[in-house]
């Protein structure tokens, strides 16, 4: 029974999850990249009568790309918060279990 | 370079190398946004199910799977920009190579026309005088002749040679002029044809232009719902508040399961576990250590919160919080109470349930409605006209089935984490709606297992309806229904579900 305590199943999907949240941490970062780079290119469409819709496109991403990075962040931070829960749960079982094997 | 004529036309303007850098990056960011989704893909399809369930993997894959179409319609934008910039930036590159070709076609031409046009102009002065010349040899040669000198004949000779050399000089000046005025003719023809191709090849450009337009305008980029209302859709994931405390709908159930169990082993009554369940829920809300926290427990010495209640309890997977597809937390709120009203040993597991949310549901319905079945309803029970036994009276509460199911998921139900029926549904509708799910899954399925593995009798039927019957506990619209029946075939509850 002691041995069913020793790594629980929370601890095993904390460490996952926290791996998880560690592939999420790339979204913001590589958004944000994109982000700084739609100025350049809001002007390909310069002297020509695409422009105005060319403008309008990268506005449109101008203004969705930081979004996007933010759901990256919160998805991110999700998981940890998800992880760090299972984590003070695990804790909180494995305190429990110590408390119940220690002879009365 | 400077043209030495205005050639009336212009090659088509524009860049099309920003413009094809601009394609690049958009098929750039389209293939991030790809990137993006399947990693967000792999993370569902990596912790679900026996890795990770429960309300907080639940919300997790729901805000995943919104976030994921997100990411992929803007990839989908991205690659549609991408398509509609290579094409405008590569024809652009080939018609202004061409535009450029022909402008200077035009240059070349009404520089040689104008040279063509001054030979002419000289050719024509040359006829002139060659004319002039002609005349007036013919003059001469008509003039009386005065004999003397050489003799008449000779003069006479020598008249009509001037004539013939004059007649030849114009002619030859003519025929200049004719050629003169035939390379006029035919480099203003190349002009104008030339004029004409640079025309066309400007029109194909504005042609592509408006072609360009017409595909970027409409791209939409829709942010993710996150951005809208991140609060709603990461509240159960929040890293920036306690967890549970966060979450009023993870953590009552929590502390009312742990209450009851708490009261159960230690034969407390009502008034302890209640202030069990507020002390708990205190604790949450205060991030406080669940160990630290004291129970009432007259008949031990002490020992943290989940001393002596985890002996109770199959700790077996991480669904400690809750879980389930219809309404998992909210429902082993109500089997807590339940138990902590009926104290049964069935009850009691259902509301220690918590790793089995749904199940703790079910089980408390059961529980209540054998508790009805026990107290003896035995008019209703035999009714050939209740056969479902709506109106079968729930000892806890002293509602029937029907207004439970109603108070419950009723439209106008306030209950959390319970699937809605929509607005305007009916006692009549709900019991139509019954029909039709146990008409459609009449073989239905067995009532899961107790969390202690005990088995329960009656029957869960689920089936999708073809149209929407109200509103899953996520608040999604939804056209599936489960209603769950005890052993005796006496309906327990009924609710829409989220598609199975």
């Amino acid at each position: 029974m002691a041995d069913a305590w020793t790594v629980s199943q929370i601890e095993v999907v904390t460490a996952a999850i926290e791996d998880m949240a560690g592939r999420l941490s790339a979204i913001a970062p590589g958004t944000r990249e994109f982000h700084g780079q739609v100025s350049t290119h809001a002007t390909a469409a310069a002297n020509t009568s695409a422009h105005e819709a060319m403008s309008g496109l990268m506005a449109r991403w101008a203004t969705a790309l930081p979004q996007f990075a933010e759901a990256g962040e919160r998805l991110q931070a999700a998981m940890h918060g998800a992880a760090r829960a299972y984590a003070k749960s695990d804790a909180a079982v494995a305190a429990a279990a110590d408390t119940r094997e220690r002879p009365s | 370079v400077t043209i030495p004529v205005d050639p009336g036309v212009s090659a088509p303007t524009g860049d099309p190398d920003s413009l094809l850098a601009a394609a690049s990056w958009h098929e750039n960011l389209s293939g991030f946004f790809e990137n993006t989704a399947t990693t967000l893909q792999y993370t569902v399809g990596s912790l679900s199910g026996a890795n990770w369930s429960g309300e907080a993997a639940s919300s997790y894959q729901d805000l995943t799977g919104l976030v994921v179409g997100h990411f992929r319609l803007a990839a989908t934008t991205a690659s549609d920009a991408a398509a509609a910039l290579r094409r405008y930036g590569a024809k652009l590159a080939a018609l202004q190579h061409e535009g450029v070709a022909a402008v200077k076609q035009v240059v070349h031409w009404m520089t040689v026309l104008n040279a063509d046009q001054k030979t002419l102009e000289k050719a024509q002065a040359d006829v002139k005088t060659a004319q002039n010349a002609y005349t007036d040899a013919q003059a001469a040669a008509n003039a009386p002749i005065t004999a003397h000198g050489p003799g008449i004949v000779a003069i006479a000779n020598a008249r009509a040679h001037q004539v013939s050399q004059a007649q030849t000089a114009l002619q030859t000046a003519q025929t200049a002029e004719r050629t003169a005025q035939k390379a006029v003719n035919d480099d203003e023809h190349q002009v104008h044809a030339w004029q004409a191709k640079a025309r066309l090849i400007w029109h194909e450009a504005q042609n592509e232009a408006a072609l360009a337009t017409g595909n970027l305008e409409p791209l939409e980029v829709p942010p993710p719902p996150l951005a809208g209302a991140p609060v709603t859709f990461t509240d159960t994931l929040a890293d920036d508040a306690p967890f549970l405390a966060a979450n009023p709908q993870l953590s009552a159930p929590l502390a009312h399961a742990i209450a009851a169990a708490n009261a159960k082993k230690n034969h407390l009554g009502n008034s302890d576990e209640n202030h069990d369940v507020q002390t708990i829920l205190n604790a949450l809300n205060s991030g406080t250590n669940l160990n630290d926290v004291k129970l009432s427990a007259p008949h031990h010495g002490g020992g943290g919160l989940l001393n002596g209640i985890l002996s109770g309890i199959a700790v077996t997977g991480t669904e400690i919080l809750g879980g389930g597809p219809e309404d998992p937390a909210a429902d082993a709120a109500s089997a807590a109470e339940v138990a902590a009203i009926e104290g049964t040993s069935e009850t009691v597991a259902a509301a220690t349930a918590g790793a089995d949310a749904t199940d703790a549901a079910i089980e408390a319905d059961a529980a209540a409605a054998g508790a009805e079945g026990a107290a003896g309803s035995a008019g209703d029970l035999a009714s050939g006209e209740d056969p479902l036994g709506y109106d079968n009276v729930r000892p806890n509460d002293g509602k029937s089935a029907l207004e439970h199911i109603l108070e419950r998921h009723g439209p106008e139900s306030t209950a959390k984490g319970a699937g809605k029926y929509a607005d305007g549904t009916t006692t009549g509708d709900v019991k139509q709606l019954v029909n039709e799910t146990i008409e459609k899954d009449p073989e239905g399925e067995p009532n899961t297992p107790a969390p202690d593995g005990t088995p329960r009798e009656g029957t869960r039927y689920n089936a999708d309806l073809g149209r929407i019957v109200g509103k899953t506990s996520k608040g999604v619209p939804t056209s599936w229904m489960r209603v769950i029946v005890d052993g005796n075939g006496k309906i327990i509850s009924a609710y829409p579900i989220p598609p199975q």
